[in-house]
Formats: C-alpha cells, structure tokens, sequence
C-alpha cells in the first residue's frame, strides 16, 4: 500500500460522503436498539459488538459496489485484484469504527449521565475490543475474497457468514463466556487465513468478469 | 506501441469467439478492426487488456506478453475506453478524472493533478460540469467524459471500443480531432468502431472480423483496390420486375438497394452485367462501375446478404 491515500480508499471515502442517511440511521438505530434491550444486554456487551453491527451493515455495499458496468474499466488499471479488496476491507474497518465510536460516546452519556450507572470492564472485555478488528480485518478480507472470486452476484453469503458470527457473539457474551469467544475468534484464524491463501490463488479478472457482465 | 497478436484463438462456454487470430498494429497506426455484432471484437480487446486469457497463442504490446507480470508497466501507457464506459456513478466528472490520475500516478502533487484534470475537462468541454454527478449526464457527455478519462495516463496507446456511441455530430467531430491529434503525437490508436465514414476518413489500417477470423486486412486504398472492381450502380425503372431474379443469379456476390439505385457487386470474372439487364429489358436510367466506400468494401468481405 501507497502511504499516502490509497485511491480506491480515497474512491469510497468521496462515494460514502454523499451517502450520510444511511449511517445516520444505523447509529440511531443502534442506540434504540440498546435502550429498547438493556434489561437482556449489559452496556460492555453492546459496546463490543458495536463494530460488528457496522461491518454487517457496510461490508456486502461496498465488496459489491463494482460489480456492474464499472468492474472492466477497474480490473482493466493497472492494479491487483487482491489490493482492491484489501483497501475495501479497510474502508469496511474503518467506517465501521468511526461509526462505533459516535455510537459509544451516544451509549456512555445515556449510561453515565442519564441512567447514572458505573461502567465496569473486565480485562476480558479489553482483550475483546483489542482482538475484535484484528480478527475482524482477516474476517473481511476472506468475505470479500468469496464474495469477489466465488459467485459475485449472490449478496447472502457474506450476511450469512456474518449473521452466524455475530449470533455466536451475543450468546457467548451474554452467558459472559468472553474468554471462550476470544478463544474461538484465534482458533478460527487459522481456518480463515488458509482460506484467504486458497482464494487468492484462484483469483481470476476472466472469470470476476464474465459473472459480472 | 506496438500490439502484436500471434495465432489467438478464445472459446467461451461452447462457442468459438477468436479463431487462430494474428495480425500486427504498429507504432503510430490508426487501427480499425470492424465486423458485426458478435464477431469478437471486444473478447479481442479484452485480451489484449489481459482480462481474458487465451486458449492459445499470444499477444505482446511493446514485445511483452500481456500475460507476464512486466505488464503492468506497460498497462500504465495504455489508454482506454471500454464498451461499458466504467464511470463512477456516485462521483462527479472532476473526481471520477482523479481517481483515475491517482491510480496512475499515486505520487503526483495536488497541483499537476489539479492541472491535467482542468485541461481534460477544457478540451472536452466539461468544465462547466466538473462539480456535477454524471449520473445526470446524458450518454455523449458521459462518452466524452470517457475519452477525457483516457487520456489521463498520457498513453502511447488508445483503445477505444465503440467510441461513438452516443455522441451527436458536435461530439463525433470532437473524436474524429482527438484521434487525428493522438495519431500525430506518435501514439498507437485501436479502435472498434460501426462508423464505416469516419473509419475511412481515419485509419491507416482496417482489419475486417467476423465469426471469431480475420477476414482481410490493409490499408483503405489497397483494400479498395482488391474489393472494389466488379461494383456496378444501377439506376433503373421498376426495379421490383427484375431484382429478386438478380439476387438469385450465381454471379451475384451481394445486393444493396436505395430508392431507385441498385449496388450489386458480382464475380470477378463476370463482365456481361449490361448484357444480362438489356437481355431482362431493363429499362437503365444510369449504369455505372462504382470505387467502392468502406462500406462497399465491407459488404463485400463480410458478406452482406443477397
């Protein structure tokens, strides 16, 4: 990666700023969902699946955004297939936490100044935030791999994949099993980076365009 | 640049869409390849692109094989403009100009950028657009926007698939210039085009392509020189008396008719045509042995139907 902006970053940043409901929304949304769910959810359980939220909701536009008439001029540059989506995993990460981080801010003053209540976070819970957009990233980076190499036009595998993620999430979380979730999270690692390695090898500009044409 | 295609033959699906294809465009050529719809023309640019690969042979651009590595460096001097024009539809003329620059050139300053997209947007008249989404833009607009866009590598080669889709008059003498003066900058132009007119007027090369082969290839004048001998203009009355019988005759390669006029081209070795209307009492208003146009030239290769 260039160190400065790379362009197709740069590309989504100008498309997604002309798109400012949409976040809007999600982070309004969130925020209900929260004050509607406290009595199920505690705040460091929402708070740590925040990102996760956003990467469902942003990551199936962006890895498909190309796949009409624009995918021959952009697979005809002078660019690897593998660096455009390697930028738009972190444009999907990137969003995605700026979008946490509102949200958060929005959830700790409810939480602190308007239901008056402490915040505790375990180191546990630490480890979590810290592994979550590691994982996350590696996570993206496959989805877009099997969204942009495997069948380009079904938009449900990603959600699949991620819906299953995410249900894990919460059922661990609220049995307070963060330690095990960690656990999962590293050991699907492994899994996930063969998987990037196999995909990547069978990367194809013939065969993303004859799908997408 | 130089593009250099060796024994190329594609299949897709069961179907034969490049048939053991060769043929060479050398540095500073205007390059026409012309065929029908389904003929394999753009699979041809695509390979050349390196998006498709081929079942056999190979193409070289600069004598580097468009399927090695070195080629991305050869791909930064390559201009193009593709069937589907590939804008982006949520930015506006100047960004979509940027991005492309930015690709091309990551590490340029903000003020050459700026620079050459002003000037692309002024050549193409644009400007006045610039902030605009080219969601709103009508088809030529949006073509002319993508020949800006091709420019934006400085290239030493253009391809250019069907660049005058959509373009009015105004726009079309846009790109007959733009080619004129790419060609005599020194850059390689290859084009796919139905615009017969302004093919001829361009061109230093045609290749004719249908059903995956090259047909034929040459220069307008040698073209017109091997196609243009046996095309006869028959202006004539009642037209309708004697037409279908001149279809079916054997020495009848083709038939087009206008109005009153009748274009018939026939086989090399026949002669008699005159005798053979005075024979059908037709009753000539004017006969006439034509030089045939690009058209003529094409109906003849490509086989336009009796």
């Amino acid at each position: 990666m260039n160190p400065k902006l790379h362009p197709l970053l740069w590309k989504e940043l100008k498309r997604q700023k002309k798109s400012k409901i949409m976040p809007i929304i999600q982070v309004i949304a969130y925020c209900y969902f929260y004050i509607y769910l406290k009595s199920i959810f505690s705040i460091e359980i929402v708070l740590s699946l925040i990102p996760l939220m956003y990467v469902l909701a942003i990551q199936t536009d962006v890895f498909h955004y190309d796949f009409t008439n624009y995918i021959e001029s952009l697979l005809s540059l002078p660019i690897e297939i593998i660096n455009i989506i390697k930028s738009k995993c972190i444009f999907i990460l990137l969003k995605a936490y700026v979008q946490s981080i509102i949200t958060t801010l929005i959830l700790l003053i409810y939480h602190v100044f308007i239901e008056k209540k402490d915040m505790v976070f375990s180191v546990k819970t630490f480890l979590l935030i810290i592994v979550l957009p590691i994982w996350q990233y590696y996570f993206s980076y496959f989805i877009g791999l099997v969204i942009w190499n495997l069948k380009s036009k079904i938009r449900i595998i990603p959600y699949l994949f991620q819906i299953i993620i995410l249900l894990t999430c919460i059922l661990l979380l609220s049995k307070n099993m963060v330690n095990i979730l960690i656990l999962i999270m590293l050991g699907l690692l492994l899994p996930i980076s063969i998987g990037i390695k196999k995909l990547t090898e069978t990367l194809s500009k013939e065969r993303i365009l004859k799908r997408s044409i | 640049m130089e593009i250099n295609v060796i024994s190329v033959s594609k299949t897709i699906g069961q179907e034969t869409i490049l048939d053991n294809v060769s043929f060479k465009v050398n540095r500073g050529d205007i390059f026409a390849l012309v065929g029908p719809n389904g003929a394999g023309k753009t699979t041809l640019i695509r390979l050349i692109l390196n998006l498709y690969n081929p079942d056999s042979g190979k193409i070289t651009v600069n004598n580097v094989d468009v399927r090695s590595k070195e080629y991305d460096k050869v791909r930064q001097k390559i201009g193009f403009l593709l069937d589907n024009i590939g804008l982006f539809r949520d930015l506006t003329a100047w960004e979509n100009l940027e991005f492309f620059h930015r690709i091309y050139f990551p590490n340029a300053s903000k003020s050459i950028r700026n620079e050459k997209i002003s000037m692309l947007l002024k050549e193409f008249d644009l400007y006045s657009k610039k902030d605009s989404n080219i969601s709103f833009f009508s088809r030529g607009m949006r073509q002319r926007l993508a020949l800006a866009r091709s420019l934006v590598n400085d290239p030493e080669l253009l391809i250019l698939d069907e660049p005058s889709r959509g373009l009015d008059l105004e726009g079309q003498l846009l790109l007959r210039d733009f080619i004129l003066k790419n060609a005599k900058q020194e850059k390689t132009v290859f084009i796919n085009s139905h615009d017969l007119l302004s093919l001829q007027k361009l061109c230093t090369k045609i290749a004719f392509i249908n059903k995956g082969k090259i047909y034929d290839i040459g220069t307008y004048e040698e073209l017109s020189k091997r196609y243009s001998k046996n095309i006869y203009s028959i202006k004539a009355k009642n037209i309708d008396k004697w037409l279908d019988e001149l279809k079916r005759s054997t020495f009848v390669k083709w038939v087009h008719t206008e109005f009153d006029t009748v274009t018939v081209c026939v086989d090399n070795n026949y002669n008699n045509l005159p005798e053979w209307l005075h024979s059908r009492n037709v009753q000539i208003i004017e006969l006439k042995k034509v030089s045939g146009d690009l058209e003529d030239i094409y109906q003849r290769i490509i086989g336009f139907s009796k």
